[in-house]
């Protein structure tokens, strides 16, 4: 394996640093590899390969930071990037907190890989994703086309140092299996997408993701949207991981601190039903996001955001906690080594309310269910207000009666948290790192023909 | 610039092709970039730095097997391509690689002044000014940020054909947005310029267009009030860019989706899909428009493709892979983000070209509706043609006049449906910019419509509480 050899070039980095024009900086470098393979009618469409490595730096001088990145990890690649990050510096304006990120101690084992991934033949790779497809074809013989079954996995390692003392690193794998495809019924094509992933491929349940895929593209044949109206929503947990994982930003202290939430100055203060607990959690096991430390080298921990309806705190960076003089929380997350590390959720969910999923769809007088939503990226984290596409089913009695679709679900984060009835306790971790169970809302507005 | 001489690349060429094969590509891509962060007054972030890599591909039948990497060593290139071959069926002989040619590349939008040539202070002081801009709009603007990118991005494909094409792409964008705030009431507007040309975008169009405009919107949303729900007749004005075509049709014409017969348009060739008001190309051509390129990411030329002439579709977009797997010729639309991925049929510039109708008579004519100014993003299900997309600027249409502000509309609709319906196509035309995201890909586009009239959709707003 070609690491380029971590440990050098943290090294190497620190000591530029260290000479750098600066109060001092922090380097961070990873190597990823990447694989998938991709499957049609059984047939292998196309197996890729992907390595990469890179080194990003951050200074600090006064208050002022510069970032720069590189995939040049030679000596003069880095001194490259040192000096590009030092130039930036007299451009930024200054303030304060920007200091290199304080070491932390912590002690925490988890299980974040399956050392036998690297070692994984392709062929067992392809026929994978031939399984995820076959169980899908099976699953109806309304399922008629597959538009790819996939295998993909991924395993690196990421090291994080600074001038400060903070030295860590850690590795990781995943892998992921996922198929999308096409029910067709008379003239009628509706598209099903499903996924699973673990740190190895044996992780994987092949039945589960081409089922998913192949009953959510069944489920929307024949369905038409029903009257406007306002009404109890279910929403499925793969539509609740998508819409709190996207209004989770609302929580990040920077929204908060740059008066860009909607939670600015509620701290202690009631903002959704008692039946609201919200939590990160940055070590859930098995989770997509599970790291030891952050893209900052502080170790992850477990966050109440909102507690029984209060809101309890935000999620904190290095730079947001010191500005506001509170714990950091092991947000600062990376997107590899061209950005720079950015407040990010981990593992986002509601705390369960005792509630079965049986349970709380038998609470349904007369409802809708949502199972699919589309647009959740215009979702506004700033006044919380949303308006998305929704397809599913019309609920009587606890029943799923008529499938909809092309209905609009609108409405505003606080409104949503207050309508919150209950959430059940069939918490699922998505292969997108989000994570959700189904919940009851009251009175929500749906817009349709 | 490039970092792939010529006999190396043929080597690798030939390394890929050695166990038989039907095409092979070399790809390398250097990029420079700077982008800088305004919010609030604050220059909060300039991050500055360089991407290198290249990647491999070796066709084999309807097989693709490819390589991609950082590491430009020459030895582990050779090693890679070797493994590549490998994966072919044994057994097969070694393709010949033809000597390689250089294929001139035109210059499709000309570039007076390189961003990477222009010092720091002068790409900060645009931001500042866009902000000196927005916030002497007016009191109520609460809050101005704003990013600046520029992009020196550098492509060599080199093929088993022969080709041997190089390119330098330039992008330059300013992203404004503003939150303006009176009572409780915080609303947003933003606005952006986004072309491929240099520095000199901001002599055409400086910075304070961008302040101002974003000010203007998040002020009127500020006095618009919550969008009615149910259908309605729409009025798109050409202001509102063209994410309706971009959504509702570009995306179902992309020739990986009609290959297995995924999308809506799949098997339509010839056929009816859309009022005869309606004639629609994707053009790679447009100078400095931010789709246009010389060559496409597979070194095939760009240029103006007719997918629906009045009505009637006429092709789809094409990679090199899905031109060869229906027997057409491959378009120029094999796009992909970056070395990382492989390439797929993209948009790159994509319109309805405009008709005879004045803007203001298609608005006289609709009693009661609604009258879309700018929209927000989108998103369409390929199969089924199922769209959505957020309003961003939007009035109601009384009497066949343009009333009130409304805020926080989203139309749900069908392509062809919606397509098949529009009753009238105006003599205008109006551009929008954006960065599309397919299969985990994103690159940048461009798109445009005239004023539009849709008969009926689905407006997504906030039902009023009586009802």
């Amino acid at each position: 394996m070609e690491n380029r050899e971590p440990e050098k070039i943290i090294d190497r980095g620190l000591d530029l640093l260290r000479r750098a024009a600066a109060d001092g900086g922090e380097v961070y470098f990873q190597h990823t590899h990447d694989t998938s393979a991709t499957v049609v009618d059984q047939s292998v469409e196309s197996v890729e390969a992907k390595q990469e490595c890179g080194a990003a730096f951050r200074v600090f001088k006064e208050g002022r930071v510069g970032f720069s990145f590189t995939p040049d990890t030679s000596l003069a690649g880095l001194r490259r990037a040192v000096d590009r990050a030092v130039a930036i510096l007299p451009h930024v304006d200054p303030e304060e907190p920007n200091t290199v990120p304080d070491p932390e101690e912590s002690s925490f084992n988890l299980k974040n890989e399956d050392p036998e991934l690297g070692q994984v033949t392709v062929e067992k790779k392809v026929d994978m994703a031939r399984r995820i497809e076959s169980c899908a074809l099976r699953f109806s013989t309304r399922v008629k086309r597959v538009r790819e079954s996939r295998y993909s996995d991924t395993w690196g390692g990421c090291w994080i140092a600074n001038t400060a003392g903070v030295r860590a690193w850690y590795s990781l794998s995943r892998s992921v299996g996922s198929i999308e495809l096409v029910a067709i019924d008379k003239e009628e094509n509706q598209t099903g997408y499903g996924s699973g992933f673990g740190l190895g491929i044996d992780d994987l349940e092949p039945d589960a993701i081409g089922i998913e895929a192949a009953s959510r593209a069944i489920n929307k044949l024949g369905a038409e949207p029903g009257p406007t109206r306002r009404t109890d929503v279910v929403l499925d947990p793969d539509v609740v991981a998508g819409v709190f994982g996207t209004l989770a930003a609302a929580l990040y202290a920077d929204s908060v601190l740059k008066d860009k939430s909607l939670f600015k100055g509620l701290l202690g203060q009631k903002v959704g039903r008692s039946t609201v607990t919200l939590i990160d959690d940055g070590r859930l096991p098995g989770s997509m996001h599970l790291a030891p430390v952050d893209g900052e080298g502080a170790p992850t921990r477990r966050t109440v955001l909102i507690d029984q309806g209060i809101l309890n705190g935000y999620l904190h960076s290095h730079f947001t906690a010191r500005k506001m003089g509170v714990a950091r929380t092991g947000s600062a997350q990376r997107g590899g080594y061209l950005s720079s590390p950015r407040i990010g959720i981990s593992s986002l969910y509601l705390r369960p309310t005792g509630v079965s999923r049986k349970t709380l769809l038998g609470m349904v007088a007369k409802g809708i269910y949502v199972s699919e939503v589309m647009g959740l990226h215009t979702i506004d984290p700033i006044s919380g207000d949303f308006s998305l596409g929704a397809a599913g089913w019309e609920m009587e009695n606890g029943q799923m009666v008529r499938p909809f679709q092309k209905m609009g679900f609108s409405g505003n984060v606080r409104g949503l948290l207050d309508s919150l009835a209950a959430v059940a306790d069939d918490l699922r971790l998505f292969a997108s790192g989000n994570t959700g169970s189904t919940v009851l809302l009251e009175g929500i507005s749906i817009s349709g023909s | 610039m490039s970092f792939m001489e010529a006999d190396q690349a043929k080597r690798i060429l030939e390394t890929l092709l050695s166990r038989g094969g039907d095409f092979a590509e070399v790809y390398c891509q250097s990029d420079e970039y700077t982008r800088i962060l305004l919010d609030d007054g604050k220059l909060e972030e300039i991050l500055s730095g360089e991407d290198a890599g290249i990647s491999l591909r070796l066709v084999s039948g309807d097989r693709t097997f490819f390589y991609s990497g950082n590491d430009l060593d020459p030895e582990v290139l050779i090693r890679e391509a070797a493994r590549l071959a490998a994966a072919v069926e044994p057994g097969g002989a070694a393709a010949q690689v033809p000597d390689l040619r250089n294929t001139p590349v035109p210059a499709v939008s000309p570039v007076r002044i390189l961003p990477a040539s222009v010092d720091m202070g002068k790409k900060v002081e645009l931001l500042r000014r866009a902000e000196r801009t927005a916030r002497g709009v007016d009191a109520r603007v609460a809050q101005f940020s704003a990013s600046y990118g520029d992009s020196l991005l550098a492509i060599t494909v080199i093929n088993s054909d022969g080709t041997l094409a190089r390119e330098q792409r330039v992008y330059t964008t300013l992203f404004g947005s503003v939150i303006a705030r009176e009572g409780d009431q915080i609303r947003t507007g933003y606005h952006s310029l986004a072309e491929t040309r240099g520095f000199e975008l901001f002599d055409e169009h400086p910075p304070e267009e961008v302040g101002r405009e974003a000010a203007r919107i998040a002020l009127v949303q500020l006095s618009a009030r919550p969008a009615p729900a149910g259908t309605f007749t729409v009025v798109l004005s050409s202001k509102a860019g063209g994410t309706m075509v971009h959504e509702a049709c570009g995306h179902g014409l992309e020739a990986d989706f009609a290959e297995k017969s995924l999308s809506i348009y799949a098997g339509k060739l010839g056929e009816r899909v859309a009022s005869d008001l309606i004639t629609v190309v994707d053009d790679g051509t447009l100078p400095n428009r931010r789709g246009s390129t010389g060559m496409d990411d597979e070194g095939i030329p760009s240029s103006r493709v007719l997918l629906i002439e009045k009505g009637i579709l006429k092709s789809y977009l094409h990679s090199r892979r899905t031109a060869r797997k229906l027997g057409q010729a491959p378009t120029g639309n094999g796009r992909r983000e970056s070395y990382r991925y492989l390439p797929i049929p993209r948009m790159r510039n994509t319109l309805i070209v405009p008709g005879e109708t004045p803007p203001e008579e298609i608005v006289s004519g609709v009693e009661e509706g609604i009258f879309v100014c700018q929209m927000g993003g989108g998103e369409v299900d390929i199969a089924s043609g199922n769209f959505i997309f957020n309003v961003g600027e939007a009035y109601m249409i009384r009497n066949g006049k343009i009333a009130e502000p409304i805020r926080d509309a989203t139309l749900i609709g069908n392509g062809p449906e919606v397509l098949g319906s529009i009753d009238a196509v105006g003599s205008d035309l109006g551009y929008g910019v954006g960065t599309c995201g397919k299969d985990g890909q994103r690159v940048p586009v461009a798109d445009a419509q005239p004023t539009l009239r849709i008969p009926r959709i689905v407006v997504g707003g906030t039902v009023a509480a009586n009802e």
